[in-house]
């Protein structure tokens, strides 16, 4: 059974996503790292994977479904409001930063703009949530135990 | 300069409030702390300091109302929902942990056995909510 921990990444940006993943690449992280290119992406790999997400990081500006609407999904879920969101993007600004967590957000960053910034907040992230925080067990290792 | 984020911690046992400002000393300090030792003294901070706190770091076990009681009903009032609370308790059983993100806990962290763990784990907690997160 896969215990490492599970962060779904969901950015319509391809070129986002490549720097997050180069950042995941760069070093040693004991987690799984997937992407879904949009919102409704996300809640069909939510729906339909195995294994479920132990965090998952959203970007808010994306076409369709954006990631505030997101976040109001899966909160608004008996299923999967425990999962802790946490969003990621360019909006930089205090309303809908106090939006976000208003709407149940777990926690809020800012995409940098260079390479070393995103590698330092995506190191701190996985320290704080993987290493120190406990996050929620999933479905699977529920039926598991 | 932008002020420092205030932190308020309610926590009841004066050994881990101890440990706390200990580690808090040993960090970067980058936020400031202040301490409730229960839930209502907690509820009367909010209400009354000039400075809002940005962050609540709340033990779970407390005498008067409980942590999961005082997070629900900051949660579910629309003056304080969006105030991040870190959950923090001795027992880290997966149920109490679902249960406290299922209430609304913003993360949740058990609790640190040693001198040592306490400051490691203190340090990433001020590191990510005070210069890696943004704050409401």
């Amino acid at each position: 059974m896969n215990t490492k921990p599970l962060f779904l990444v969901v950015d319509d940006d391809q070129d986002d996503r490549d720097l997050l993943g180069m950042a995941y690449r760069q070093g040693s992280y004991n987690c799984e790292i997937i992407f879904a290119e949009s919102g409704q992406e996300a809640l069909d790999i939510m729906e339909n994977s195995r294994v479920q997400p132990s965090l998952l990081l959203v970007d808010i500006n994306m076409p369709g479904m954006n990631g505030l609407e997101l976040l109001q999904k899966i909160k608004n879920s008996e299923e999967w409001r425990v999962v802790p969101v946490v969003m990621l993007t360019t909006a930089n600004n205090s309303k809908i930063i106090d939006t976000a967590y208003h709407m149940g957000a777990n926690s809020y960053l800012v995409k940098p703009d260079n390479f070393q910034t995103l590698s330092n907040i995506w190191d701190s992230l996985y320290r704080f949530w993987t290493s120190t925080a406990k996050l929620p067990v999933s479905r699977t290792q529920y039926l598991a135990s | 300069m932008k002020p420092k984020p205030l932190f308020l911690v309610v926590e009841d046992n004066a050994d881990h409030r101890f440990l706390l400002e200990w580690s808090y000393q040993k960090s970067n300090q980058s936020c400031n702390i202040l301490f409730a030792e229960d839930g209502l003294k907690a509820m009367e901070i909010l209400e009354n300091s000039p400075v809002k706190p940005a962050l609540v770091l709340l033990d779970y076990e407390l005498p008067h109302i409980n942590g999961l009681e005082l997070m629900s009903r900051l949660k579910g009032s629309t003056q304080w929902r969006h105030l991040p609370i870190v959950m923090m308790s001795a027992n880290d059983d997966p149920k109490l942990v679902n249960q406290a993100y299922t209430a609304g806990a913003n993360s949740f962290l058990g609790k640190p056995q040693n001198y040592e763990e306490f400051k490691k784990i203190w340090s990433l907690v001020f590191e990510f909510w005070s210069l890696t997160a943004k704050l409401p």
